[in-house]
């Protein structure tokens, strides 16, 4: 058995672990036996008992699982395509553009869509706007891809269109409620705990399809690692792979960052820790290691987001980066 | 033995009498102390002609978070007012007749000491719900843009002697504000540890504008039906457990034990579900936490602005609401804040809300009809 493989089972053995950590632990304290009973289908003294564990903490546990694995992969994938180990899923400006739309739902309309006779309020309306804002900004990123074929000129092109919604976000919030501007900024905070058991089918579907898709994309990934040239004479279509790496990106971007608010620095910094583990370059190995770690390591965030003893909670986004920064400041170093 | 003990009271005596005397000196001529039934941060003292009136700071006890000198006009250049200004105190000349105010609360409050005309310049126009401020706008009131960052050019423009804002913790001061030489009125009325306690500001504000006996009338009533209306709830047989607000996105927020809410809930005769806590500002909890501690209360009150206004969309909101007990059994309330006058009235008027809470908690007593709130119908 390879180095390689070992790290793999090893992962999948810490996810294993991990999951089992986010269904134990939460804010409020339910005895082993009780969760066991209840995840086999039996009664338990507590009503709440059997909500919480069903409803809330599986959903959150396979959301974390699934957003972490997604987000790593677009890392990785944005990693390689553009030959920038800076490169992530909110560098396209993605996850403004989903900022973007939920800031429009959220300030100015007061939390509720009306579309003629199709009226909607509170989450829908939230994933719906920030779902559409994220797939717009992809499409216009997927725009300028066709025209520009400087990949560093298209990074600076996704900036610019964050920076552009970021303004309009800025207006908004300026000109918001209170409440409206500390929703927005909660929702700014990310949240695994957002996506119901009634929406893990169709979050899990898009997610996996997306995995899947993007694991189809091995070998282009790994010629393109020799730079473009290389890349066309062993017959692969550049301008093609970057669209079809785009447009899976910008689809598991949107659909983890309308359910969970926009998650710093999983996508930035996960692939770079999978490279740390593997000391390896080729795709074969690297993807499948960078989804594994991220649903850890998002997995891992999760449950320390409700380590604090008193009951309560903090956000993901405090938690992600202290995870983040010191591998990317370590990255920074070893370049020098 | 008697002679010692004689000169030893001549001793104390002295000491005294001296103190006395050095602060009949400071303040040349003894003035009444106002007495504050329940407010903790202000206390003011009358003067022939003007009072002195301290704001405690709320956040730091021990410090003043400002003083004013709130003269008439045959007290405004007096010795004694021009030594307090020198010492560092806001002069205000009183009846204040043109004012920027930056809350809603406070142009309620105006309205209702019948002193609405001295309204002559509004912050957050959009977040005033009262329809003649609105009116009154572009003929006698000038909309100053954003309260946390207000337009100076138009502060100055409708020239008022007083800004009435309030202030936030550590919120830096306010900015330019400060340089145009107009004093501030820091109403820090809404960090009163009781509902009474702010209400009883008003006598305060009705000083500035010339109607103070109004406004101690008014705050007489006010506290008089609050206490009619508690010893009212505590003869109801029925005892609800209660919980409050809504989740924002992942967080519940929920007020402390020590809040005003808690105590106004307490006072209604309802048993609130954080009543133990020690904290008098708001919890942050995750939905597992609240359900857990509160799944089982009898009733749920909460504000919003347009939805969620029915049980079905707060179902579709988070379906984790439908396991609450009082959604279950039908005991959701809420208070639309576009549609009633909650923000504008329930701080000055703290017993219209109480008397809403003891609908709510004790049907039994047949108070009539709800004000802010309405039962969550499918």
């Amino acid at each position: 058995m390879t180095k390689g493989a070992i790290y793999l089972i090893w992962l999948s053995l810490g996810i294993v672990l991990m999951f089992i950590a986010n269904i134990v632990i939460g804010s409020v304290k339910i005895p082993i036996e009780a969760i066991v009973t209840i995840l086999s289908g039996g009664d338990c003294l507590r009503e709440s008992w059997k909500f919480i564990v069903l409803q809330s903490r599986l959903p959150q546990a396979i959301t974390a699982l699934l957003s972490g694995a997604s987000l790593a992969t677009c890392g990785l994938m944005l990693q390689t395509t553009f030959r920038n180990p800076l490169a992530g899923p909110d560098v396209f400006g993605i996850n403004s553009g989903a900022g973007l739309g939920v800031a429009f739902v959220m300030l100015a309309l007061g939390g509720n869509m009306a579309v003629g006779m199709f009226s909607v309020s509170g989450f829908i309306a939230i994933f719906l706007a920030a779902f559409a804002g994220a797939m717009i900004v992809t499409f216009i990123v997927f725009g300028f891809s066709s025209m520009v074929r400087n990949n560093v000129m298209l990074l600076i092109i996704g900036l610019m269109i964050g920076y552009l919604a970021n303004s309009a976000i800025s207006l908004l919030n300026f000109f918001a409620t209170e409440e409206g501007v500390k929703s927005y900024m909660v929702w700014g905070m990310g949240n695994f705990g957002g996506v119901t058991m009634d929406n893990i089918p169709l979050f899990s579907v898009i997610t996996l399809v997306g995995l899947v898709a993007s694991l189809m994309m091995i070998k282009p990934l790994n010629a393109m690692l020799l730079g473009d040239q290389y890349a066309e004479n062993l017959g692969i279509n550049v301008k093609q792979t970057r669209n079809i790496l785009l447009i899976i990106t910008g689809l598991l971007t949107a659909i983890v960052t309308a359910f969970c608010g926009p998650i710093a620095f999983i996508g930035l910094a996960v692939p770079h820790i999978a490279r740390l583990l593997l000391k390896t370059d080729n795709h074969r190995m690297l993807l499948p290691a960078t989804m594994l770690c991220g649903a850890l390591i998002a997995l891992a965030c999760n449950v320390l987001c409700y380590l604090p003893s008193n009951g309560g909670m903090i956000p993901l986004n405090a938690v992600t980066p202290v995870m983040g920064a010191p591998v990317i400041i370590y990255v920074i170093l070893k370049k020098r | 033995m008697k002679k010692y003990l004689l000169l030893f009271i001549s001793f104390l005596v002295c000491i005294f009498s001296s103190c006395n005397s050095g602060k009949t000196d400071r303040y040349a001529m003894g003035g009444d102390t106002l007495h504050f039934k329940y407010a903790r941060n202000i206390e003011a003292v009358k003067y022939d002609g003007y009072s002195v009136v301290k704001l405690k700071d709320p956040w730091k006890p021990s410090r003043i978070l400002h003083t004013y000198v709130l003269a008439e006009n045959k007290a405004l250049d007096s010795k004694a007012v021009n030594n307090l200004k020198s010492e560092g105190a806001s002069v205000i000349n009183v009846p204040v007749k043109r004012s920027v105010i930056f809350s809603t609360v406070h142009c309620a409050l105006l309205y209702d000491l019948n002193s609405a005309k001295s309204i002559t310049g509004v912050c957050d126009l959009k977040y005033i719900n009262i329809p003649d401020v609105h009116k009154r706008i572009g003929k006698d009131i000038v909309d100053c843009g954003n309260g946390m960052s207000a337009d100076v050019e138009k502060v100055i423009d409708s020239k008022p002697q007083v800004l009435i804002i309030s202030p936030f913790e550590n919120s830096g001061g306010y900015g330019k504000l400060e340089d145009i030489n107009i004093p501030i009125v820091e109403a820090a009325d809404y960090m009163e540890p009781t509902a009474l306690g702010r209400a009883e500001w008003m006598i305060f504000y009705g000083m500035l504008y010339g109607k103070e006996k109004e406004a101690i009338k008014l705050f007489k009533s006010i506290d008089n039906n609050y206490k009619a209306l508690k010893a009212e709830a505590i003869k109801s047989k029925i005892r609800r457990s209660v919980i409050t607000e809504l989740k924002t996105g992942s967080v519940w927020y929920v007020p402390g034990g020590k809040s005003t809410i808690a105590q106004m809930i307490s006072d209604a005769n309802g048993k609130y579900v954080y009543a133990a806590d020690k904290s008098a500002g708001s919890l942050s909890l995750p939905f597992e936490r609240v359900l857990d501690d509160a799944g089982k209360a009898d009733v749920w009150m909460y504000k919003y602005d347009i939805h969620p206004s029915t049980l079905g969309e707060l179902k579709s909101d988070y379906n984790g609401y439908g396991e609450m007990k009082a959604f279950k059994s039908n005991n959701v309330y809420g208070a639309n804040c576009t549609l009633t006058r909650y923000y504008e009235e329930a701080s000055f008027h703290p017993d219209r809300l109480l008397k809403d809470m003891i609908i709510i908690l004790h049907p039994d007593l047949r108070l009539g009809q709800l004000r802010y709130y309405h039962k969550l119908g499918n």
